[in-house]
């Protein structure tokens, strides 16, 4: 008589050896991950690296060498975020619309002159507005337009004899509470776990689709339920495949994700380093939710006729990973800790705090705890699925 | 167990909601020889052998096989038969050596037994050279056969065979029936399903006329022609299921 143990080691071998020869589940569930986040979050962090990736601007000087205009140009050449090509004529509409420039600015005949004048000259910015970099570009510009414009403001006042005090009389500054976090690990808090427990359920997907379902479709299961070992040892055998699965194809994320966060420089803050430890606790947090996931998706599997069937019940859970971005970006850490109990995601706020190394212990007790009762029920409902002879022999 | 009989059954039923699929059928298969099972399509076959190898549970009624209760014993039972569906159920990726091995070790086998028991059913099937190829490549009568090995795997006393032979060619269909008679010299219980008259005919010792889901007649071929006072299978055959197939003059 053979051992539920080695029933189980027999099912997971067999299956494993059934999917290594799968390239559609092995594409998925390791080639993916592995490249997912060094893509994502390389290309998320060169794009939005204004050193890395300046925003080109086109500067036609008609003011001849004047002091506020080359003070400008100075000023543009040395900030960061842009790189400047500054010519005596041209047309700066032309280029931009040509798309060799993010952003067009002339600055006419005159400029210097009628600024040491006392006199006023309005600058044009061309650019398109469907180019983020462009937006980004003009945003950097404005900003050193506008510190020139304050010198020269303040310069005349003084000569006038008014003070900085007399024209501003009220200031504001803006001081954070709480601990101070760079843009760069904030967004990756709030991405970062959405992402990963996406991967998590993506890892097992095909298997999960192919489960029950395939067995089903290919009448595979009938000899199955012929053998000695009980339906509760067959299910454990598939679950614990679907759950190596998936756990597989969170450590190839998360090794990613080492490789990648070094490339993150949101908002011009800094590169960001997470601790060796803080990828061990996620992997700890990912590991009971991955274990719901696969539960999900037993019972759907089990439901479902065919694969065909078993796909487009699972397909519409991808976006339940992406619901929390809802929550994440809209609401204060404060007030998430209310919506633990809602299941993935409270996991997703609950790794978002992780990161950010705010999470408590009752917070991560609140979650896991809600998460096994899910758990329970969703093993139960499996159970209780494959015994049932209408949905075994339910095929087509 | 009862003295003598591989395969017991009494009142059995199944019905699926309203539906009866199976009404009341008793059958005793006494233990050694190939029993026939012969029937139209839809007449409740495949769901007497889903019973018998616990695959789903009577409605009422009771049965044994090999002594051992398909409700209250199901372990023992699938233990005691090697079931060969209609549909042959392959894993595609795996080869037959992998798939052997597979449910050799389910049925509790291991080791050199398994190996040589493994090599000795591809042998005796003729598809030890093909022993390395994936399932996928299979034509259907090799699957069959394969399908057969598997049943076969840890040497069941009763063997259950659904429609073993359908849509096979002749060279496939002849080796699945000499295996089928080869069991049962060796003094296994073999149960066969079939729709096919030469095939019962050929291969039975006794038979069981089933139409929806009732016993319609049973015993051997020549007891049969005496309850229905006609000359050949096929006309006992006609004599017996017309009325439930609108037949009737």
């Amino acid at each position: 008589m053979v051992s539920r143990a080695r029933a189980i080691r027999l099912i997971v071998s067999k299956e494993l050896l059934d999917m290594v020869r799968d390239r559609r589940t092995m594409l998925t569930a390791l080639v993916l991950p592995l490249l997912a986040f060094p893509l994502l979050f390389g290309v998320m962090g060169y794009l939005s690296n204004p050193t890395a990736n300046p925003s080109p601007v086109f500067v036609v000087d008609l003011d001849g060498g004047g002091t506020y205009s080359t003070m400008l140009t100075n000023d543009l050449q040395e900030t960061s975020g842009l790189s400047l090509s500054v010519v005596t004529s041209g047309n700066a509409t032309a280029q931009v619309q040509g798309g060799s420039y993010d952003v067009g600015m002339v600055i006419p005949a005159g400029f210097s002159s009628t600024i040491g004048e006392g006199g006023q000259v309005n600058l044009t910015l061309y650019y398109e507005q469907t180019n983020g970099r462009a937006l980004q570009g003009v945003s950097i510009m404005d900003g050193v337009i506008a510190s020139i414009s304050q010198q020269v403001s303040s310069s005349r006042l003084s000569a006038l004899g008014v003070t900085d005090a007399e024209l501003n009389p009220i200031g504001v500054v803006a001081s954070q509470v709480g601990k101070s976090e760079s843009a760069s690990l904030l967004i990756t808090a709030d991405l970062f776990p959405s992402f990963l427990l996406y991967f998590t359920f993506l890892g097992a997907f095909y298997f999960m689709v192919d489960d029950v379902a395939g067995e089903k479709e290919r009448r595979s299961l009938e000899a199955l339920f012929t053998l000695p070992p009980t339906r509760a040892t067959v299910f454990l055998g598939k679950y614990a495949v679907a759950f190596i699965l998936a756990m597989v194809t969170t450590l190839l994320g998360l090794v990613g994700t080492v490789f990648s966060l070094g490339e993150l420089h949101f908002g011009g803050s800094g590169a960001i380093s997470l601790p060796p430890v803080l990828y061990l606790e996620v992997v700890a947090l990912i590991a009971p939710a991955a274990l719901s996931m696969c539960a999900l998706g037993f019972c759907v599997s089990t439901f479902a006729k065919n694969t065909r069937e078993a796909q487009q019940y699972l397909s519409p859970l991808f976006l339940v990973f992406f619901l929390p971005l809802y929550f994440t970006f809209s609401l204060p850490a404060s007030q998430l800790s209310q919506y633990a109990p809602i299941p993935i995601v409270g996991f997703t706020l609950l790794i978002r705090d992780v990161v950010l190394g705010t999470a408590t212990l009752g917070e991560v007790g609140a979650v896991v705890a809600v998460n096994l009762a899910f758990l329970a029920v969703l093993v139960w409902i499996g159970l209780r699925l494959l015994s049932s002879e209408k949905v075994i022999l339910r095929s087509g | 167990m009862t003295s003598g009989a591989a395969i017991s059954v009494r009142g059995l039923t199944k019905r699926y909601g309203d539906r009866v699929v199976v009404d009341d059928v008793s059958l005793e298969i006494v233990t050694g020889g190939v029993y026939g099972l012969l029937g139209p399509n839809g007449a409740g076959k495949t769901t007497i052998v889903r019973m018998l190898s616990t695959i789903v549970k009577p409605t009422s009624g009771s049965a044994t096989v090999n002594g051992f209760d398909v409700v209250a014993q199901p372990r023992q039972v699938r233990e005691s038969v090697g079931v060969l569906p209609e549909d042959t159920g392959l894993y595609d990726r795996l080869n037959p050596v992998e798939t052997l091995r597979f449910y050799g070790g389910m049925q509790g086998l291991g080791g050199a037994a398994l190996d040589g028991r493994i090599e000795e059913l591809l042998r005796l099937l003729d598809l030890y050279e093909r022993r390395k190829d994936r399932v996928a490549t299979f034509s259907r009568g090799m699957r069959q056969k394969l399908a057969l090995a598997r049943a076969l795997i840890h040497d069941p006393p009763i063997l259950l065979l659904d429609e073993p032979t359908l849509g096979l060619d002749v060279m496939s269909t002849r080796a699945i029936r000499d295996y089928a008679k080869e069991m049962a010299r060796r003094g296994k219980t073999v149960l066969l399903n079939t729709n096919n008259m030469y095939e019962a005919q050929l291969l039975c010792d006794r038979l069981t006329i089933i139409s929806n889901g009732t016993v319609r007649a049973s015993g051997t071929v020549g007891d049969l022609e005496e309850i229905a006072k006609t000359k050949g299978l096929e006309e006992v055959f006609i004599n017996l299921v017309r009325s439930d197939r609108g037949l009737e003059s």
